[in-house]
């Protein structure tokens, strides 16, 4: 089995779309929810989000190239061509065909979905643009990565709701372990604040109407966002070979389903997969010294999750230091998981905790360091990213120093 | 408008197949197994028979207490009287 190294990361936040910009807004707890400005919200009784601000589609796309590109299927690509730079790769043939790309998404082409039924219904259009149905397709995101690189080898799109982007990172690390790629880009991307989907989102009654307070006793909801972060996995031998910089090592990949309920987090279901992530690592409990939690800020989410947290590491749980992201990114969805993992292999780098921002009380329910407001320079041995979705799909991954 | 609570008492006992003579003003939605969750659909049901906005969270910080069904009939009642004062 190959050990994995992330050596390239590329994200598209509402943070911005520099690494550097996303590192340091999420160490200074900076955070990108505001007041919605890309859709129509008359119609909206929940009008803040995290979008990511400023895109404009031909500063990276051909004009001729624009129309068959989703907003989510955009963030994939830009993001998956920041992060083969940031890796320094430069694709030979051989290498081109043994390159996986790999894209969580919960939704996919939603901004075409939404447009398109607008026109068709609203306004009573007799037909819709010709390539709705490419741009709407969940592997778009995928596809177009393939295509914009030159990348041949294994490409398909995940579907895990808010796991998505874990799970897709998880899946390329499993294939880069066993030979099936010689390398991969892997991760998520999310781009559906559209009318439809925040009136979906608001009839669940789970959205915040001021902001994301993951872990504090005043936590309203959670906050949509939207994104991409894709990451490039190799073989370890391979990252040193080529004295490549690596970020982290992937150690772990735990799975698992609550076979519970559609919407509402289940902490066993939940402890079953960093168990899982914990034992395929083969590390114990205390090699960890962080998580980044899927931490939504509903009172049900963080809640659960700790109790997952102190069902798995025991008298550890009060050792090590937790924050969730989401309240600088809000909820990314399918982007979620890639855009955390990032973020933890970039606390691994930097030895630093970004922290739980807009922390305002602490919880008894959720009575775990969740480093509150300011980041803690600190070296992390071992560090776990947990995603927890909709549909009761959890996937957990560990990242190592190297 | 005792009318509120006689609706509401019927989504309510729809919703959970309950007899609405069960429901009285003061029956708590914890004790008929009513959870967050189904809390949310009532909600949608209660918002298009009245045709209101109810601005309730299911997370800490709600605006309504809404604990029995009684008091799910005085927030539509409240709301209905805002709408038609305004």
């Amino acid at each position: 089995m190959n050990r994995v190294a992330i050596t390239g990361i590329g994200v598209v936040s509402p943070v911005g779309n520099n690494l550097e910009a996303y590192w340091q807004a999420l160490v200074e707890g900076r955070s990108g929810i505001g007041p919605i400005t890309s859709i129509p919200t008359e119609r909206l009784n929940i009008r803040i989000a995290a979008e990511v601000k400023n895109h404009v589609p031909e500063q990276n796309f051909d004009a001729r190239a624009v129309p068959l590109l989703d907003r989510f299927a955009q963030f994939a690509v830009i993001a998956a061509r920041h992060a083969v730079a940031d890796a320094g790769l430069i694709f030979g043939e051989e290498l081109a065909q043994a390159t996986a790309t790999i894209v969580g998404t919960g939704v996919g082409g939603q901004n075409t979905l939404d447009d398109g039924y607008y026109r068709l219904y609203g306004q009573n259009a007799a037909r819709l643009h010709p390539f709705t149905i490419p741009r709407l397709m969940v592997n778009a995101g995928a596809s177009h990565i393939s295509m914009d690189l030159g990348l041949r080898g294994p490409t398909f799109a995940v579907a895990s709701a808010c796991a998505s982007g874990t799970h897709a990172i998880g899946v390329a690390f499993d294939m880069i372990r066993c030979g099936r790629a010689a390398m991969a880009l892997a991760g998520g991307a999310e781009a559906c604040l559209t009318v439809g989907t925040l009136k979906g989102w608001e009839a669940l009654r789970v959205l915040s109407t001021d902001t994301c307070r993951p872990f504090s006793r005043t936590r309203s909801g959670l906050v949509l966002g939207e994104g991409a972060a894709i990451l490039v996995l190799e073989p370890l031998d391979r990252a040193i070979a080529r004295d490549a910089r690596i970020y982290a090592e992937l150690r772990g990949f735990g799975m698992s389903a609550d076979a519970a309920d559609i919407i509402a987090p289940n902490a066993k279901g939940s402890a079953r997969a960093i168990r899982a992530a914990l034992d395929d690592a083969r590390i114990a409990e205390d090699s960890i010294d962080y998580i980044n939690a899927h931490g939504t800020g509903t009172m049900l989410n963080d809640a659960t999750e700790t109790r997952a947290i102190r069902a798995v590491f025991g008298a550890h749980a009060d050792r090590l230091a937790v924050s969730s992201s989401k309240a600088v990114l809000g909820h990314g969805l399918g982007a979620a998981g890639a855009l955390e993992a990032a973020a933890t292999a970039l606390a691994i780098q930097r030895r630093v905790m970004p922290p739980t921002a807009n922390f305002e009380e602490p919880d008894p329910a959720c009575d775990l360091d969740v480093i509150p407001n300011t980041a803690r320079e600190q070296r992390i041995r071992c560090a776990m990213s947990n995603s927890f979705a909709f549909g009761g799909l959890n996937a957990v991954l560990v990242l190592g120093e190297v | 408008m005792a009318d509120a609570l006689d609706e509401v008492r019927q989504i309510i006992s729809k919703h959970t197949s309950l007899d609405i003579e069960a429901l009285t003003p003061e029956t708590r939605l914890d004790a008929i197994g009513v959870e967050s969750i189904d809390l949310v659909e009532i909600m949608f049901e209660i918002e298009e028979r009245f045709k209101i906005e109810v601005p309730q969270n299911t997370n800490a910080g709600s605006r309504l207490e809404f604990s029995t069904v009684g008091q799910i009939a005085e927030g539509v009642r409240s709301i209905l009287a805002k709408s038609t004062a305004s």
